[in-house]
């Protein structure tokens, strides 16, 4: 579904991510952990697009240029950020309609001349936004401005933006950050049952055993450089990352 | 393709029970049921009223002429920065490109014909500027527009097609609008054209703000690098919504061009462009009436003041200080205000009268 070979970010004279090779199967989650300033985001942002990187990326089997987020999501992989990035002058149906994969109609033309088909295409995007909105539990918050929205709110509302586009693959860079144990809880399930049904996740985070009750891999980063992989209950007990990640 | 969530089809398109796909706006953002066509056609109707008492009156009809002509340039500027988010600092020179190309081509060619043209150089030439500007952001872009406005202002100053050698770029004796056999010879009957067609442009402008275009130019302008990462092209929205403000700023050139008679490179210099940013600061940049507001105000503000004579530029200043400080959110945003507390007042009063 997803692989990415030998990312490479430097910043001037840092290098953040050195030569990173991963893969994700269909429906399977994986978490990337590390210290901080282990070059966890920074791959995310590579293999997005965000940032300038070298190596190579494949998605759905085929090779996406990196450095181009456009393409990245057009081939399949949407993402959530460290802070939760909502549009606050949009409703929360607004925001997730944002995420369709399909930007038919969507300009001058589809406002003015083809206005038939461009509400029609509308229709279906809210049907899809509000089915997103439904599976993160905001549907009762749809017509609201995601101003007000709660911290944890803005979470699940990207998260809802990140399913409504239909993707491959999801990157969610730390999903649970700022949420209290319940709510991580909650967030759990939630990845989980995205996952089983085909979607890959990408998980980005600190939450060890949240992280372990739902990835099939763990990856960990250090330095820029990946020192471990594999199962949740090897890795966290390899020599290595106790040492380079928990510290004791 | 992934498959659709369990708890998707569990809660598809039933989050909004008896909604049809295709038939019912229901289920459609908030946006979509907005009354815009009825504020459109309730202010017509109000202009309408109000000009209808004075289309004799040739100085004050002059007066609702220059205020509709600018209002359809700062409806422009409302899609081109506000919604755009580009600092649109060319606009009256698209005017000028407007006015003088329509000008020049009309004897020959008639009204309609030329201000097609008209349009159509202003349309290439703005989606020409702002896709060579496509990476430069706020600041940068404007500085590019100024230059640009600079040059066109100097090309009027001095080709010999705009009598630039003779005439220092000034024209005289252009023809009154005239559609289908329609003449609108005197001050009175231009008035009729220019409200049509700033009816026809708002409503225009409408399909616009109730369009998937208005929610990507909003999110764009907000986070352009999380809308990327979502699919949608930060410039595309971007260099559509100037292209559009921009021609709107040039139909306003026609406008002026054919209502007055007479045109001047003067009329389109930077200064202009940011009196135009002023009269969509003052009528409010948050709302497409903030413009027509703002264009309304500031022409019709020194006739009001000619009493105080000498004192003029002195109350001018203080209450467009006066508007800044007390309506931050311009004259459109403190009417919204006032509506919103009668609602809530109005409400209040109801609530109390049920439970008396």
């Amino acid at each position: 579904m997803l692989e990415a070979k030998d990312i490479r970010v430097k910043f001037g004279g840092n290098t953040a991510v050195d030569g990173v090779t991963l893969s994700l199967d269909e429906g399977q989650v994986v978490g990337i952990v590390g210290p901080n300033g282990s070059g966890k985001t920074s791959f995310l942002n590579a293999i997005c697009g965000i940032v300038p990187a070298t190596g190579s990326l494949t998605l759905r089997g085929r090779q996406v240029p990196l450095g181009r987020p456009l393409k990245v999501r057009a081939a399949g992989l949407s993402r959530t950020f460290q802070t939760p990035q909502v549009f606050e002058d949009l409703t929360c149906v607004e925001n997730v309609m944002l995420s369709d994969e399909r930007f038919r109609r969507t300009g001058f033309l589809g406002a003015t001349l083809a206005r038939r088909a461009m509400l029609r295409d509308e229709h279906e995007r809210t049907e899809r936004a509000l089915r997103a909105l439904a599976t993160v539990g905001l549907a009762a918050l749809r017509d609201q401005l995601a101003e007000g929205l709660a911290y944890g709110q803005a979470r699940y509302l990207e998260i809802a933006r990140a399913l409504a586009g239909r993707p491959a693959v999801i990157a969610l860079d730390e999903p649970s950050a700022g949420l209290n144990a319940e709510e991580t809880k909650r967030l759990a399930d939630l990845l989980r049952s995205v996952s089983e049904e085909g979607v890959s996740l990408l998980i980005v985070d600190h939450k060890i055993e949240y992280l372990s009750r739902i990835c099939d891999r763990i990856d960990v980063l250090e330095l820029g450089r990946l020192i471990a992989s594999g199962p949740p209950e090897r890795v966290f007990k390899d020599p290595a990352v106790i040492e380079a990640y928990l510290g004791t | 393709m992934r498959r659709v969530l369990a708890s998707e089809r569990d809660q598809s398109a039933g989050a909004k029970p008896g909604h049809r796909r295709g038939k019912s706006a229901g289920a459609l953002p908030p946006v979509y049921r907005r009354r815009h066509y009825l504020t459109v056609v309730a202010f017509l109707v109000v202009i309408a009223l109000i000009g209808a008492g004075n289309t004799e009156n040739m100085y004050q009809i002059s007066v609702f002429n220059n205020a509709l002509t600018i209002s359809v340039a700062t409806v422009g500027l409302y899609f081109a920065y506000q919604l755009g988010g580009m600092f649109a600092f060319s606009q009256a020179a698209f005017m000028g490109i407007g006015a003088y190309t329509s000008a020049i081509l009309s004897p020959d060619y008639g009204f309609v014909f030329s201000a097609g043209v008209a349009l159509i150089v202003a349309a290439v030439l703005s989606y020409g500027l702002a896709f060579l500007l496509r990476n430069a952001k706020h600041m940068y872009f404007a500085i590019g527009a100024m230059a640009f406005a600079e040059i066109v202002v100097l090309v009027l100053r001095n080709w010999e097609v705009t009598a630039g050698p003779t005439g220092g770029g000034n024209l005289y004796g252009i023809a009154p609008p005239s559609v289908a056999g329609y003449e609108f010879p005197l001050p009175g009957d231009i008035f009729w054209f220019l409200l049509a067609v700033l009816g026809v442009v708002l409503l225009l402008s409408v399909l616009l703000e109730r369009s998937p275009l208005r929610r990507h130019s909003l999110a764009v302008k907000a986070i352009p690098q999380v809308t990327e990462s979502n699919g949608i092209d930060p410039r595309r929205s971007a260099m559509t919504l100037f292209t559009y403000g921009s021609t709107l700023g040039a139909l306003a050139g026609v406008l002026q061009a054919h209502s007055l008679g007479t045109i001047a490179p003067e009329s389109f210099e930077v200064g202009v462009s940011i009196n135009l940013f002023l009269m969509l600061l003052l009528g409010g940049a948050g709302s497409l009436w903030g413009g027509v507001a703002g264009a309304f105000f500031l022409t019709w503000l020194p006739e009001f003041l000619r009493p105080v004579k000498e004192y003029e530029t002195v109350v001018y200043s203080l209450l467009l200080l006066a508007v800044i400080v007390l309506f931050p959110n311009g004259i459109v945003g403190a009417i919204s205000w006032l509506a919103e507390k009668a609602r809530g007042w109005t409400g209040r009063k109801g609530k109390a009268a049920n439970h008396a």
